[in-house]
C-alpha cells in the first residue's frame, strides 16, 4: 500500500470539479484509491464521496492506493492533486 | 446554519416545463430574481453557464447541482426545479436529469458553497434519497425530505451520528435523542440520531451518513440493532442516563478525544 499526507491549498476547498477530476483519474486504476480525513474514509473513485468529504482549505487528507498498480496510481494521483492545489506535506 | 435555511420555497418549481438545460437554468434565474435573491438574472445566468462549461454537475440519479458564487447574489439560497420531462444535462457523460438544485451563493461566502454542496452530495448521493426526491410532487414534500438531512450540516466541526435505545423504548430513547441534538448543535457539530424505540427504528442512519461520521455515539441501555454497520468506526458507548444528565460533558469529552483532531479547525 502507498500512502502520504496532503494539505488542501485550494481557496474554495476540494469542490465539485477537482473531486470529479480526481475520481475520474482514480477510476483508470485497478488499485483501490482511498482518501482519509479525520479518520473517516472515502472512496477516491466516487466524485460524490470526495465532494461529501467537505475538505475545506487547510484540511489534511491522506491518500492511499492499494493493489497491483498502486505505485502508478499513487504517482499519477499525487501529480494530479498538486495540479489541483492539494499538496504533499 | 441549517441547510434547510438555504431552501427557498419561492424559488422552487415542482412541474417545470423546460425545453433544455439552458431553459431550466434561465427559469430558475428568473425565479431567484423575482424573489430578490439575485441582482441580475442575466449576470447570474452567465456565472452558472461559465461554471457549466467545466461540466460535471450531474451527480447521477437524474439529479444535477449547478452552482454559482457571485457578486450578483444578494441572498444565498438553493432553487429547485422538478422537471416534467427529463432534459439532457451532460451529453459527454450521457446524463439526463429530472431534478435540479441550483445553488446561488454570495461572493463573500465561498466556504458556504462547498459546505452546502458537500452536505447535498452526502445526502443525495444515496439511492434512497435520490428516489424520494424524484417522487416529490409538492414543495412541502420536498421540504420535508430535506428535513431528514442531519442537523447542523453546514458548519459542522465534527460529524456525529448516534443511536438511542432503552428497554421500554418509550421515554429515554427520545429524551436522550433531544439532549444529544441540543448539546451537539450548541457546540456546532452536525448530528443525526436514530431512535430504536418501542415503535420501531426511526430516522435510520444511512450508510453514507455512517461513513462520513467522525464518531458514532451509542446511547443505549439495551442491545443496539445492526451493530455491524459501525465496524471500523470510532464508537462511544454510554447509558442513556449519562446523556440525559450531562450530554454537554459527553460532547466535550468527545471533542477532547478527537482532540488535536486537525479537522476541528475546519472553519
Amino acid at each position: 500500500m502507498q500512502k502520504a499526507e496532503f494539505v488542501v491549498g485550494l481557496e474554495e476547498g476540494l469542490h465539485m470539479r477537482p473531486a470529479a477530476l480526481l475520481s475520474r483519474a482514480a477510476m483508470r486504476f485497478r488499485s483501490s484509491v482511498t482518501l482519509q480525513m479525520r479518520g473517516a474514509r472515502y472512496n477516491g473513485k466516487s466524485a460524490l464521496e470526495l465532494l461529501g468529504m467537505c475538505a475545506l482549505k487547510g484540511s489534511e487528507v491522506q491518500l492511499m492506493t492499494d493493489g497491483e498498480d498502486e505505485q502508478a496510481a499513487f504517482d499519477t494521483l499525487t501529480a494530479l492533486l498538486a495540479d489541483l492545489g492539494v499538496y504533499k506535506k | 446554519m441549517r441547510f434547510q435555511e438555504l431552501l427557498n420555497e419561492n424559488a422552487m418549481q415542482m412541474k417545470m416545463r423546460a425545453a433544455d438545460k439552458e431553459d431550466v437554468l434561465r427559469q430558475l434565474c428568473a425565479l431567484l430574481y423575482a424573489d430578490g435573491c439575485i441582482a441580475s438574472a442575466s449576470l447570474f445566468y452567465e456565472a452558472i453557464r461559465n461554471r457549466e462549461a467545466c461540466g460535471m454537475t450531474a451527480i447521477g440519479g437524474m439529479i444535477a447541482i449547478p452552482h454559482g458564487c457571485s457578486d450578483t447574489v444578494l441572498r444565498s439560497c438553493v432553487a429547485v426545479a422538478r422537471l416534467e420531462k427529463s432534459v439532457m444535462w451532460d451529453a459527454a457523460a450521457q446524463q439526463s436529469v429530472r431534478a435540479v438544485l441550483l445553488f446561488a451563493i454570495q461572493a463573500d461566502q465561498s466556504g458556504l458553497q462547498l459546505r452546502a454542496m458537500a452536505a447535498t452530495a452526502r445526502f443525495l448521493g444515496q439511492d434512497e434519497y435520490q428516489k424520494r426526491l424524484l417522487r416529490c410532487r409538492t414543495k412541502r414534500q420536498l421540504c420535508r425530505l430535506m428535513e431528514e438531512m442531519p442537523l447542523g450540516e453546514l458548519d459542522a466541526r465534527l460529524r456525529l451520528v448516534a443511536v438511542t435505545a432503552c428497554p421500554a423504548g418509550v421515554a429515554h430513547t427520545y429524551i436522550s435523542k433531544e439532549c444529544l441534538v441540543q448539546a451537539a448543535l450548541a457546540r456546532r457539530h452536525s448530528i443525526k440520531v436514530e431512535t430504536q424505540g418501542a415503535i420501531g427504528t426511526e430516522n435510520r442512519l444511512t450508510e453514507g451518513e455512517i461513513r462520513a461520521a467522525d464518531v458514532v455515539i451509542l446511547a443505549a441501555d439495551t442491545e443496539v440493532e445492526d451493530m455491524e454497520r459501525f465496524e471500523g468506526k470510532r464508537i462511544v458507548r454510554v447509558p442513556t442516563a449519562v446523556v440525559v444528565r450531562s450530554a454537554d460533558l459527553l460532547i466535550e469529552k468527545i471533542e477532547a478525544r478527537m482532540g488535536k483532531c486537525r479537522g476541528m479547525s475546519c472553519e
